[in-house]
């Protein structure tokens, strides 16, 4: 883990054309109106994000529930369209997957999402062998029932499970195994790039080790790129070479697994970084405290985003909101206090 | 994780749904086999208005024709209406409510406004001028009641497909590349079908209280045996206010109505239940 | 709540013009010509022209939809082919027959139905809510003319205390003893159509009463010592009537014209009778006119029935 992050970092400098690189993307949705006349109002859900991913790394996108990150991902995959802003894949253009049909059909191969509740994502009337092979006969990376049934099987027990699982309904696995299964149906098209939407937030926690395990193996044996989306810093950390921050829809911190963990972040970093709960008996240094909910994304401050809950936060932060500053290689901050790189 | 028991095991233990299911058996059965044995009333003979004896189980008609020959041959008349009128109103009614719920946009709230609008239409008189259109046959009928008992059924598809289109599991179909037809017709309706299936059951519930309606006015098929053409007859002769009465006459082919009716919708009721784990204590 | 209306009357609207469209072509597809059934052979074929154009059904179909709607908006429904009467007079004279049945209806769904269904979720599970919902399950599966004949001849034909049918007995009187004498001819019809959604009122009163004895809010109201029990009956009933009403209001709408088969049965000179009767006389207008009371009729009560619903139910506004 830790040693390809100096890959990742190292591919930044030298001419790797990024994976996928977004810009500016905006997602609004509108709000219903109550009234007759009424200005249309919008919940900024996403706003004016940029980023790349690199191939072979893996992308840790850590946020407060309804931070963004998980409509970030729908909206990149095009399953909600964007209200403006680019997406690149392999440095061609393919925002909402606007593209020719077998352009689309690629993508929708190549880019694949895990979701969250593996209760809810895998379908219960259909067995887990047909989830499994029916997209890739869709697909073409099967040319018969036969031979998907083999693959799928094969499959199966890459990801530990035993190949009788094939004739089963979801109902009958744990939460943990239905996550396995949830994997495969999603490896079963050859992708590239995989999303993880809070991917093992709904598992036990000894469960949740096995499966990040479960991505950190699979990553090397598929070679496979992971955008990596979390609530739980200690869970993304464990798995991430970069680390992006999110809240309110705004980007607050891009930062190397190092850097992330270093002296000069995010104040919101900084929060997040001291709620890990730390296997020591030494004295915690401080732990910061954040108050008050998220507030609504309707109507978001006017300065700052993260100003009415900043422990830093001074009269600029409320009536200004800061750029994104690059303050080291690769590390950018939006703080009016980040220390910028000389 | 916890074994679920399956369908049937409720199924087997709601007692009203296994009445309904021996029922509506016996009835497909009567229906099917009937008519085999029994051959189809036709002219006339000299038993006119025979009260139920050994010979005639159920009397006789005033054309002296045997009113349980007739009934058998109404009941696979009723099976074959309700069942045409299930089939056309569910190739209508569940691919618009499939497209009304997983849609958004115009096309949604077009089909919508148009279920609404067939909801609130006068059926029955619609009906009945539409059969004096078509003229009567027997097709026709259920053709008709196809036609226009198919908004329930869109309704019904619409409300489950609002819920199953937000499920996980869509949107990971969508992301695997799977066409909007087959998210649809498979990954939708197969999660969709209890409540269509119990639906369908109470369309050929009411689809032969309306054949029996609309024959009963005179717009069936004279040349079959539909309980309602029998009761048409019966009211004409004024059976139910003349003396002595022929009670026999009308009062077999209505009991004849209400079981069919009786048993589907149990069946229907018992379905309900069972496919939905709030009602399985 | 303003917006609510615009859309629910935008709506009703677009119903009754739905409704009187289809109609006007689904008479005119019908094989056989009205002027066909007024002629006599020897009438010359100048006389029979003469006749088309005076209801105007020499001009192209379109033609006579934009003349009808036209006239429409002006309140005018035109003239019976049948009767050669003025529709509008036509159906005033029956509609009120209609709407006195329909009350009739009402009167026995609403105060018989709702009181059973109460009493039935009181005692639920004995030997009375058992009996109750046997005899409900038949209520919703019978078959109107069954029920009709069922009545006619116990109390008309055995015990003779009901006429067979009509409205009233010939010649057309006045003063109480005419009230009495339709109350009499109203009495079998009234119950005969009321049967279907009187099993209806009681199934969902029962069961959204016994839902609601469950519901968190009486709970913690009866936890609470809430002493005033008949506040809380109030408050009760009125949320278990939710689902009645909507499924009562609906139905009531609709009936104005599907209570042919009834109105048959008993010779009863109401709507459905009319449109049955119109069309075997292939008599567009009226059929048309009849098919507006009806589209209207359904529309008013569910608007009604809306406006129940949100004075029972506190939680729904009328803006959302």
């Amino acid at each position: 883990m830790r040693e390809e992050a100096t890959t990742a970092a190292g591919a930044e400098t030298a001419d790797i054309q990024p994976i996928l690189r977004v810009e500016h993307l905006t997602k609004l949705f509108p709000v219903k109106k109550k009234k007759l006349i009424e200005t249309k109002r919008f919940v900024h859900a996403v706003e004016d994000v940029s980023f790349d991913v690199y191939p072979g790394e893996t992308l840790g996108i850590v946020g407060e529930s309804g931070s963004g990150k998980s409509t970030l991902a729908q909206t990149i995959l095009a399953l909600t369209p964007a209200t403006s802003g680019e997406v690149y894949y392999d440095g061609k253009k393919i925002t909402n997957f606007k593209v020719g049909g077998a352009g689309r059909k690629k993508l929708r191969q190549e880019m694949q999402m895990i979701f969250q509740d593996p209760y809810a994502s895998l379908n219960p009337k259909i067995k887990v062998g047909d989830a499994i092979a029916e997209p890739m006969l869709v697909n073409g990376q099967a040319k018969s029932r036969k031979e998907a049934e083999e693959k799928a099987k094969h499959l199966l027990e890459t990801v530990g499970l035993r190949p009788e699982v094939y004739d089963r309904y979801p109902h009958e696995f744990s939460g943990g195994q239905r996550q396995r299964i949830g994997i495969v149906r999603s490896l079963s098209v050859n992708p590239r790039l995989l999303f993880c939407d809070e991917s093992v937030s709904a598992l036990d926690v000894s469960v949740q080790a096995q499966i990040l395990n479960l991505f950190n193996d699979l990553k090397k044996a598929f070679h496979l790129t992971y955008v990596f989306i979390g609530h739980d810093l200690a869970v993304i950390r464990y798995i991430s070479d970069r680390i992006l921050v999110m809240y309110l829809g705004k980007i607050m911190e891009i930062a190397s697994y190092d850097d992330l963990f270093g002296e000069n972040t995010h104040p919101y970093t900084q929060a997040l970084v001291s709620a890990i709960p730390e296997p020591s008996t030494a004295p915690r240094t401080q732990r910061i405290l954040l108050e008050g909910d998220i507030p609504s994304v309707v109507n978001p401050p006017k300065g700052c985003r993260f100003c009415q809950r900043c422990f830093k936060a001074q009269a600029v932060c409320f009536e200004q909101e800061p750029d994104l500053k690059e303050v080291g290689k690769g590390h950018l901050i939006r703080c009016h206090f980040a220390k910028e790189a000389e | 994780m916890k074994e679920r028991k399956g369908f049937l095991y409720y199924f087997v233990r709601n007692r009203n749904g296994m009445i309904g299911l021996i029922g509506v058996s016996i009835i497909v059965a009567i229906g099917l086999i009937g008519p085999i044995f029994i051959p189809k009333p036709d002219g006339y003979t000299a038993d006119i208005l025979i009260a139920p004896c050994a010979q005639h189980w159920l009397g006789t008609d005033n054309l002296g024709l045997d009113i349980f020959a007739e009934l058998v041959w109404g009941a696979r008349t009723s099976l074959y209406v309700s069942i045409l009128a299930m089939l056309i109103s569910g190739v209508i009614g569940i691919p618009l409510g499939l497209l009304c719920g997983y849609t958004r946009g115009w096309l949604s709230e077009v089909i919508d406004a148009l279920i609404d609008i067939f909801m609130t239409l006068p059926m029955l008189p619609l009906m009945i001028i539409v059969a004096a259109i078509m003229g009567t046959s027997i097709t026709n009928v259920a053709l008709i009641l196809g036609i226009f008992s198919w908004p329930q059924l869109a309704r019904v598809t619409k409300n489950s497909t609002l819920k199953i289109r937000e499920m996980p599991y869509i949107e990971a179909a969508n992301c695997l590349g799977l066409s909007k037809p087959r998210i649809l017709f498979k990954h939708v309706l197969l999660n969709a079908s209890g409540p269509v299936f119990v639906d369908m059951t109470l369309v050929m519930a009411s689809a032969v209280l309306t054949e029996a309606s609309l024959s009963f006015l005179g717009l069936g098929d004279p040349t079959t045996w539909s309980w309602g053409t029998i009761l048409k007859r019966a009211w004409g002769q004024n059976a139910v206010i003349s003396s002595p009465n022929p009670w026999w006459w009308w009062l077999m082919p209505s009991l004849c109505i209400v079981v069919y009716v009786v048993c589907f919708n149990l069946l229907g009721t018992a379905l309900n239940d069972c496919l939905n784990p709030k009602g399985r204590e | 709540m303003l917006r609510y209306l615009i859309r629910r009357i935008g709506r009703g609207i677009l119903t009754i013009f739905v409704s009187v469209t289809l109609v006007f072509f689904i008479v005119r597809a019908m094989p056989s010509n009205p002027v066909t059934l007024m002629i006599s052979p020897q009438m010359s074929e100048e006389a029979q022209q003469a006749l088309m154009v005076s209801y105007g059904l020499d001009k192209p179909k379109s033609v006579q939809y934009v003349l009808y709607m036209k006239e429409l908006l002006h309140g005018n429904l035109g003239t019976s082919f049948s009767k050669r009467i003025p529709v509008t007079e036509y159906l005033a004279e029956k509609l009120p027959w209609t709407l006195l049945l329909l009350a009739a209806v009402m009167v026995i769904v609403i105060f018989v139905g709702i009181g059973v269904g109460l009493f039935a979720a009181a005692h639920k599970g004995k030997l009375a809510d058992r009996l109750i919902n046997i005899v409900v399950t038949m209520g919703i599966s019978v078959f109107i003319p069954f029920m009709a004949f069922l009545l006619l001849y116990i109390f008309a034909f055995k015990l003779r205390i009901c006429p067979t049918g009509g409205a009233y007995t010939p010649p057309k009187g006045a003063g109480l003893s005419f009230y009495l004498d339709v109350g009499k001819h109203l009495i079998l019809p009234a119950v005969a159509l009321s049967i279907t959604n009187l099993a209806n009122a009681v199934l969902y009163t029962r069961n959204s009463m016994i839902d609601v004895l469950h519901e968190d809010y009486i709970r913690t109201a009866y936890s609470k010592g809430c002493d005033s029990k008949r506040v809380m009956k109030v408050h009760a009933i009125k949320n278990a009537l939710i689902p009645t009403v909507t499924v009562i209001g609906m139905q009531i709408g609709i009936m104005v014209g599907g209570a042919t088969v009834t109105e048959t049965v008993f010779s009863w000179p109401g709507i459905g009778r009319l449109v049955y009767d119109s069309v075997n006389a292939l008599d567009y207008p009226v059929l048309q006119g009849a098919f507006l009371v009806m589209a209207v009729a359904v529309v008013i009560m569910s608007l009604l029935t809306d406006l129940v619903v949100a004075w029972l139910d506190p939680r729904i506004k009328l803006g959302g």
